[in-house]
């Protein structure tokens, strides 16, 4: 399972103008519903919404990790977000993010997904991938970042 | 979900870092490993420093430690290799000096799973 055959530079974006973590999630759900035509921005919203609210899906190292299953998908996906302006996800959290990975599967795909969430959490426990990953200049840049990054993971 | 009849292993894993602990599971995880069992556990050092005085003088020729977790987890052959790269890549990368002990061992009768 690789980042890159759920992703596309088309599902990988540097947000600017955004200042909060609704906002952030607000804009993913309407980008991402935009290329998928089975998924509803407002359900998406609310079910990264929900997932945020039982716990922060945010780590230490800056990254936030929002994921939901949702209907209307053929198979799992992945986009990427860099943000200009670090958010904090919870008030708990003393890191703000600045990059997110929002993962989304079908329902009945709960364990790929549990692996794929694994997968990408792994990589983001390298400080030199971040690194790398925030040195973006756009989507295209980034997707191409993430393509290596995956590349040199075991 | 391999069957109960692939689950030919036992991998056991004894790990002195928590932090190492949850990398070890993530790990899991990634490799596809869909259950194990932790166990909080103590080792011989730690027992002979906190529970038998007799040993106070000595305690110095065993590490200290704060406690160890034993990870127990049935699987298929074809993963343990993974496994082993796995602990092999998070040992490497840790700055400080942990111990990890991994081994495995052969599962001759198996039950408890629904295939």
């Amino acid at each position: 399972m690789r980042i890159p055959d759920l992703t596309s530079p088309e599902l990988c974006w540097i947000l600017k103008n955004v200042s909060s973590r609704d906002d952030v999630l607000r804009e993913l759900s309407e980008k991402i519903a935009a290329k998928n035509s089975g998924v509803q921005a407002s359900d998406l919203f609310e079910a990264l919404l929900e997932r945020e609210n039982r716990g922060s899906t945010a780590t230490p190292e800056g990254v936030a990790f929002p994921h939901t299953v949702i209907e209307g998908l053929d198979q799992s996906i992945v986009a990427v977000s860099l943000l200009e302006q670090p958010v904090n996800f919870s008030e708990a959290d003393d890191t703000p993010c600045n990059i997110l990975f929002l993962l989304l599967g079908p329902p009945g795909s709960e364990w790929d997904h549990l692996r794929l969430l694994a997968h990408i959490a792994r990589i983001c426990r390298k400080p030199n991938a971040l690194a790398n990953l925030r040195c973006a200049t756009d989507g295209d840049d980034l997707f191409e970042r993430i393509q290596s990054e995956d590349g040199n993971h075991a | 979900m391999p069957d109960a009849e692939e689950l030919n292993k036992l991998c056991v894993i004894i790990v002195d870092d928590p932090d190492l602990t949850d990398a070890l599971i993530t790990g899991f995880l990634e490799i596809g490993v869909r259950g194990a069992t932790v166990v909080e556990t103590r080792g011989m050092g730690q027992i002979v420093r906190q529970d038998m005085p007799i040993f106070a003088g000595l305690a110095g020729l065993f590490p200290e430690t704060s406690g160890s977790r034993m990870i127990l987890s049935a699987m298929p052959q074809s993963i343990i290799q993974p496994v082993f790269d796995l602990i092999d890549e998070l040992v490497g990368t840790q700055e400080e000096a942990h111990s990890v002990i991994c081994f495995t061992l052969p599962i001759e009768e198996f039950r408890g799973i629904r295939s």
